[in-house]
């Protein structure tokens, strides 16, 4: 492997290098100086946060004086300041999530100091905390009938370098696989599995109430059309924008039963990304200081030869490294959050870096009564990508390949050159939105969302002239641009109808405009050598897409409550869509919830705890695609003559797929709440689902079209279980355990014939959505011929079972030692690299115990002692096909081991520091029958597709961080 | 041209809203407006219009190319007009085929040649019909007409060539013949509609295809009137482009070494017959700097390289109807009826009106003394005239079903001027090697008319 060390960028000059920290950060600083400083006379409270069980200190409270806009957040040893209070009075509280909050009266003198101290009551299952997503305006957890996860980020130890690792088993029924080999790449996102089978499974996103792409980014495929396919064969994701130092906190709801107020595209789920905002009082800084490297793992897990499968000149730890810094406070009635951060990291393909500025202002005022919270973001990211994947002119590939590959041999040198081709991606992305409340009473709210996503895109694929596979050089230079709009308006009002009983009514009206702009250039066969565009080019070719989808509708919702501890809901969503057929109309979506706190009752036993039962029941929805209802003919050409060819066959009477969720469950807390669990049962059932249903091949021209046929079943379970093991002022050990089902099964295809979904995904009736059929062993260990199933139904591709372990310790001192793990089985996958080689007849590592190929030499002169049915099958070089490389995809890995201690001793100027060493996926375990790679390799369209399979990548690595926070 | 997903103004006023807010209906109404063009595609009505018709050859003759170029690969290695010697992906020889094999279910849906050569068919076919539905009276004597008929038969004709079976709009399944059958219609109206349209050239290639599918028929006297209205200097030629990776020919692109190697002339008959004879017709040679394929074939490994070079050019041109091809239709007759000199006379005509690259004289003519030995120097010279046009391996299959006489040259022909390979021996074909394709499960699992196989 190659040493530690940064890359050298193709690009002659990074957008960002130009924004080095020393440009972004002051920027920041001086935007902040502005900011009047206070010139109040007063006093100042001093005190501490601590938990009233344990006296373990609270840190990141929220410390504020009512009405005044001063205020703070706790250190990490639960102290906080306030400043400059004036005299008087003043009622001064404390909020922390997951704990009661804490109120008490002080009285200030002008010039001197007052101490307060607050002992919070823990309130895990914080039944009175506000939740926003999937319903009306805000409503406290105890109302809602449906399963909601919350994760804060004050609550996450480790350093957070993306969102996706964030999230990963964070979340019961969350299945995140990722992809982190290359830079920009993006993980599978699936929320209680898939939910379609034609369309988008990744959830919505919302970033404080803006709807934003939450789909992948186009990928750098090379060229016009199907030209020329020379890509990197990553998908860069819309998630890895989202700089995970600005989250305050997200929110995640799983199903139709709690996304039915988002409508025609939810079914997949909802993500709600809460950035941070301005907090009461003076101005609180934070810096954050990253740096890490990549790791690679042995990709060889059958025999012990060639562990990276001859690709290690072309491996390294890759450095990463990350700075930012954010201010957070009120001023002039302006609560404000700001923040840059820089990122510069490099992964252990040997030309792949990430270089990241991001921005973020958030501000909130009220005016004339109206609350007005404004945020905005703002990302620059320059990505850099080694050909990978499936693509010959990668040297991955041609490593893979050995002898047999497309330069002519297995030679580093001549590999080397194929580094000559450069794949570039510059995203520049701005996310911004207005919210404005206004509440003219506390039964009466309304809230206006205006919000912007937009995405500008520029992925080159770039071959000098002279490269090696391609003499006369090649260039594909593709921009697009992605944007959504977003109008959300919502009410509510709020009455009672007697002592014990009240209502709450609330409305709204939704459009999210969706538009895509693509613009392709292809230039090929140069003059000469020199820097080429694509101008320069003797064949040119262009290519322009603009896709445009309006998705709207309003909703009312009504919520009954008996006595703050039974509550009803019921409300219906009419949902229209630009992509239905002609011949439908608005489409409802119904919900209904029940909730029931039935440990307040008077004759629930305290001993038995806290208890909260619900049940939720709705459906949602997944739009088909922009052109799927109408019969179209695609423009083509044929050597320079225009032509038409068959495209979409249409449907007037394509409409949405209908998903209907049922789910039931509790939530519970136990000795005090030291032991808190929920459960949740729940059934999916998806109706109408958007099939690509064959036309007979001998009636051409529409190869298929999707219509509304199928129906296809998800169910499962989701557990978790925290406890507190141990507890006390010095010394604490927290654990957590999350366990979640989730099976498919393809009730029904409306009479169309299975069908193929890629990487030996199928579609059939009866089986898992999808079903991975291929051939089989059936006495694969055995010492004998091989027996061959052709056509086997190995089982699904989606993991159906999730395990999430965790533990926190608490040590003396504030340390903090943390982990997770995750592990995710019951799936089958194709590894398409191992059957591309034996394919070829490529002496193979994996077939290899003390030279290369000697598995296969041995079977082709006959000597077979010792080999069994399943290496003569895969490993015969006259036999071998791509069909056998199914393995179980069932894996571990420690997502992170975290170990957290306080350093305020070496920064006596700051409030408090924190140094936390990290290292990510250090550990793994993978099931006997994975023979090679890793089931977290993506294939050429990257993680985030329908059937998981893997192409000539390399798998993601281990990463160590060491970060180093402080708060002043 | 413009796409209109329209949604109906009228679904807003079915919406009712809670009475009373005013804000809300003014909120829900603005929601409801799902007006949206999407510019790109074109709606079907619009190839109703005069304007499009000449697009909707075009499109019919870029889906016979498409269909060309993922059959006739295939059939190619099946006929051994070459032999595998890298890629086994896109476009390619496919593992099974390497080894003559066309498994009824390879593990994929689509049928990789059967799709896109009926896709070829029914898209000419559908042209057809648009225009004598658009075009009424005049639809008899148009220029577009009768070249959607040429491409439907020509693609008929593709079909037949190549599959063991029939099967026609969702039909069951029928004797291969009926593509013949509805190719010959298909040419028959186009020499009427080409006729009257003044089209010389759609005429003269309608009637060359007749000719040959009625050949296969076996209708010979008929197939020697239509060969015989086609001079021997006509050619009809569909036009591969370099404009796009899907428009690039095949049989050249899969051996520019960018990255491919996939095929070589290595291993065939075509091999030691170019060498010995400088037919212009058979070229091949070896690349300036790769020996090898770009990747091993089974447990042969990597083998010789040896590019064709009859097309160089990926945005070369392949004859489709062809007057040498008629002089040879003319000839198997003679063979057919037992006259082989008559037959001898023909073909070696057409032989030595070529010029040998190796000599610089005209090519040495077959011998034969016998209707065995001439039938046996009648298979090499169709082969060697019509290599690598796709026709080999429907001749093979004809000539198998037709008993004829005469030895086919064997399979794979281990050269006597190269070096003998160090793992190449025997031959690579399956015993169970098949000359047609079989009908896949992409029409069975979906056609109710042709029963899925256990």
């Amino acid at each position: 492997m190659r040493p530690l060390g940064s890359n050298s960028t193709l690009r002659d000059e990074s957008r960002l290098r130009g924004l080095a920290p020393w440009v972004v950060i002051p920027a920041l600083l001086v935007v902040l100086a502005a900011v009047p400083a206070s010139a109040q006379q007063g006093g100042t409270v001093t005190g501490t946060v601590v938990d009233a069980r344990t006296q373990a200190p609270i840190s990141s409270a929220q410390v504020f004086l009512a009405g005044t806009g001063i205020g703070t957040l706790t250190a990490a040893n639960g102290r906080f300041l306030l400043l400059d209070v004036p005299a008087g009075t003043h009622e001064i509280r404390v909020e922390r999530i997951g704990y009661a909050d804490g109120v008490q009266s002080v009285t200030v003198r002008a010039g001197e100091s007052q101490a307060v101290s607050f002992q919070l009551a823990e309130d895990v299952l914080e039944l009175d905390e506000l939740v926003v997503t999937g319903e009306a305006g805000a409503a406290r957890r105890r109302e809602i009938g449906n399963t909601i996860t919350q994760i804060n980020l004050t609550d996450v130890q480790e350093p957070v370098v993306g969102l996706e690792g964030l999230l990963q088993g964070r979340a019961t029924g969350l299945a995140i696989t990722e992809s982190g080999s290359q830079a920009g790449s993006g993980a599978m996102i699936r929320l209680r599995g898939n939910v379609s089978i034609s369309q988008s499974n990744t959830p919505l996103v919302y970033i404080d109430g803006v709807r934003t792409r939450s789909d992948p980014y186009p990928r750098n495929v090379g060229p016009v059309g199907t030209k020329d396919n020379r890509s990197p064969n990553t998908v860069a994701s819309p998630l890895n924008d989202i700089d995970p130092s600005t989250i305050e906190r997200i929110e995640i709801i799983k199903g139709a039963a709690a996304t039915a107020l988002y409508g025609t595209e939810a079914a997949a789920g909802v993500i709600q990304i809460f950035t941070k905002k301005g907090t009461p009082g003076r101005t609180r800084w934070t810096l954050q200081v990253d740096q890490g490297f990549t790791d690679i793992q042995s990709f060889n897990h059958h025999t012990d030869v060639y562990p990276y499968f001859r690709t290690e000149p072309w491996l390294r730890k890759g450095y990463q490294q990350s700075y930012s810094l954010s201010a957070q406070g009120t001023q002039a009635g302006i609560a404000y959050y700001v923040s840059g951060t820089y990122g510069d990291d490099d992964y252990s393909l040997v030309l792949d870096n990430e270089t990241k500025g991001a921005f973020r202002v958030n501000m909130g005022f009220n005016l004339l009564g109206v609350n007005v919270q404004w945020n905005t973001g703002y990302i620059l990211s320059d990505i850099t990508n080694t050909p990978s994947g499936n693509n010959s002119n990668g040297p991955y590939m041609n490593a893979y390949r050995g002898d047999a590959n497309y330069v002519g041999g297995y030679d580093v040198e001549v590999i080397n050159k194929t580094l000559d081709l450069e794949h570039t991606e510059d995203i520049e992305r701005l996310t911004s939105g207005v919210t404005l409340t206004y509440s003219p009473s506390s039964a009466f709210s309304n809230r206006l969302v205006f919000g912007f996503d937009r995405t500008d895109m520029e992925l080159i694929s770039y071959r000098p002239f002279g490269y090696i596979l391609e003499p006369l050089g090649a260039r594909s230079d593709k921009r697009w641009v992605g944007q959504t709009l977003t109008f959300d308006y919502s009410g509510s009002y709020r009455f009672d109808l007697g002592r014990q009983l009240g209502a709450t009514f609330s409305w709204g009206a939704q459009t999210v405009e969706t538009e895509e702009l693509t613009t392709h250039g292809w230039g090929e066969y140069f003059p000469g050598p020199g820097d080429a565009v694509v101008s320069n080019g003797s064949i040119q070719l262009a290519s322009e897409e603009r896709i445009r989808v309006i998705n709207g509708g309003f909703f009312g919702q009504v919520r009954f409550d008996v006595r703050d501890r039974i509550f009803l809901t019921a409300g219906l969503r009419m949902d229209g869509n630009s992509a239905f057929g002609q011949d439908l109309g608005l489409e409802p979506y119904p919900k209904a919830s029940l909730s029931y706190v039935i440990s307040d009752e008077a004759f629930w036993p305290k001993a038995l705890g806290t208890l909260k039962l619900r049940t939720g029941y709705g459906h949602s929805g997944r739009a088909p695609g922009a052109f799927d209802a109408v019969r179209t003919w695609a423009p083509t050409s044929l050597a320079g003559q225009p032509g038409f060819i068959p495209q979409n066959l249409g449907n007037p009477k394509l409409g949405p797929e209908r998903t209907a969720e049922i789910e039931a469950g509790f939530d519970a807390g136990w000795l005090g709440n030291r032991v808190t669990a929920e459960l949740t049962w729940y059934q999916r059932t998806t109706s109408d689902a958007l099939f690509p249903v064959s036309n007979m091949p001998s009636q051409g021209g529409w190869r298929s079209q999707l219509q509304n046929v199928g129906k296809v079943r998800n169910r499962g379970i989701e557990l978790s279980v925290d406890a507190t093991v141990l507890e006390s002022r010095d010394f604490g050990w927290d654990l957590g355990l999350g366990v979640a089902t989730n099976h498919s099964e393809v009730l029904t295809l409306g009479g169309a014939a299975p069908f193929s979904v890629g990487n030996l995904g199928w579609i059939r009736e009866g089986q898992p959505a999808p079903v991975i059929i291929g051939e089989k062993v059936l006495n694969e260990d055995e010492f004998a011929d091989p027996k061959i199933d052709a056509n086997y139904a190995y089982g699904p591709n989606q993991p159906t079972t999730i395990i999430t372990p965790s533990s926190r310790i608490r040590l003396p001192g504030g340390v903090i030692l943390s982990a997770r793990g995750e592990y995710l089985g019951g799936f089958y996958m194709q590894d398409g690299p191992s059957g591309n080689a034996t394919g070829r007849s490529i002496e193979w590592p994996a077939c290899s115990r003390q030279v290369l190929g000697d598995i296969s030499k041995a079977i082709a002169a006959k000597q077979l002692e010792g080999i069994s049915a399943l290496e003569r099958r895969r490993c015969d070089l006259k036999k071998s096909q791509s069909r056998t490389w199914v393995y179980p995809g069932d894996f571990f890995k420690v997502r992170d081991v975290t170990l957290s201690v306080p350093v305020d001793f070496l920064l006596p100027w700051g409030e408090d520091a924190r140094l936390s060493l990290t290292a990510r996926n250090a550990i793994r375990w993978l099931n006997d029958g994975f023979w090679a790679f890793d089931p977290e390799m993506p294939g050429n369209d990257g993680a985030d597709t329908f059937v998981r399979g893997f192409s000539e990548h390399v798998p993601p690595p281990a990463v160590y961080t060491a970060s180093l926070r402080i708060n002043f | 041209m413009r796409v209109q997903a329209e949604r109906n103004e009228g679904t807003c006023a079915r919406a009712r809203a809670p009475a009373g807010f005013l804000a809300i209906l003014a909120l829900a109404a603005s929601a409801c407006n799902f007006d949206v063009t999407n510019p790109g595609p074109a709606q079907d009505a619009v190839l109703d219009r005069a304007e499009s018709h000449q697009a909707i050859v075009v499109g019919a003759n870029r889906l016979y190319n498409d269909a060309f170029n993922l059959t006739t690969i295939l059939s190619a290695a099946h006929a051994r007009e070459v032999f595998p010697s890298g890629n086994t992906g896109y476009k390619a020889i496919g593992e099974f085929n390497r080894r003559g094999l066309m498994p009824y279910d390879d593990g994929k849906a689509s049928g990789q040649s059967w799709d896109p050569v009926q896709n070829a068919r029914w898209v000419a076919e559908a042209g057809v019909e648009r225009f004598r539905r658009v075009l009424k009276t005049d639809f008899a004597k148009s220029a577009v007409a009768g070249q959607s008929l040429l491409w439907a038969g020509l693609s008929s004709r593709l079909a037949g060539e190549h599959f063991c079976e029939a099967v026609l709009d969702g039909g069951p399944i029928q004797p291969r013949t009926a593509f013949f059958e509805r190719a010959e219609k298909q040419f028959t109206e186009a020499i009427q509609v080409a006729r009257a349209a003044g089209k010389k050239d759609i005429e003269l290639a309608a009637v060359g295809g007749r000719a040959s599918v009625r050949m296969s028929l076996g209708k010979w006297a008929d197939a020697v009137a239509d060969a015989g209205q086609v001079p021997l200097s006509f050619k009809y030629q569909t036009k591969f482009s370099d404009a796009d990776i899907d428009q690039k020919l095949s049989f050249a692109f899969l051996i520019s070494s960018a990255p491919w190697r996939a095929f070589t002339v290595w291993n065939t008959f075509y091999l030691d017959y170019y060498t010995q004879t400088g037919d212009p017709r058979t070229p091949w040679e070896k690349h300036p700097t790769q020996d090898l394929g770009d990747s091993g074939v089974g447990d042969w490994g990597k083998v010789p390289f040896r590019m064709q070079r009859k097309y160089t050019k990926t945005d070369d041109a392949v004859d489709l109807v062809d007057g040498r091809e008629m002089r040879l239709i003319i000839a198997e007759s003679y063979l057919v009826k037992g006259e082989w000199q008559q037959a001898m006379q023909i073909t070696n005509e057409l032989r030595t009106s070529l010029i040998s690259r190796k000599t610089g004289k005209p090519l040495e003519p077959w011998q034969a003394s016998n209707v065995e030995e001439a039938w046996t120097a009648f298979f090499k010279e169709r082969g060697i005239e019509l290599w690598l046009e796709g026709r080999r391996m429907g001749d093979r299959q004809r000539w198998k079903d037709t008993k004829a006489p005469g030895k086919l040259t064997v399979w794979e022909v281990s050269s006597t001027t190269e070096p003998v390979h160090e793992r190449g021996r025997g031959t690579y074909l399956d015993p169970n090697f098949v000359l047609c394709f079989p009908v896949p499960r992409s029409e069975r699992i979906t056609n109710p008319n042709v029963p899925d196989l256990p």
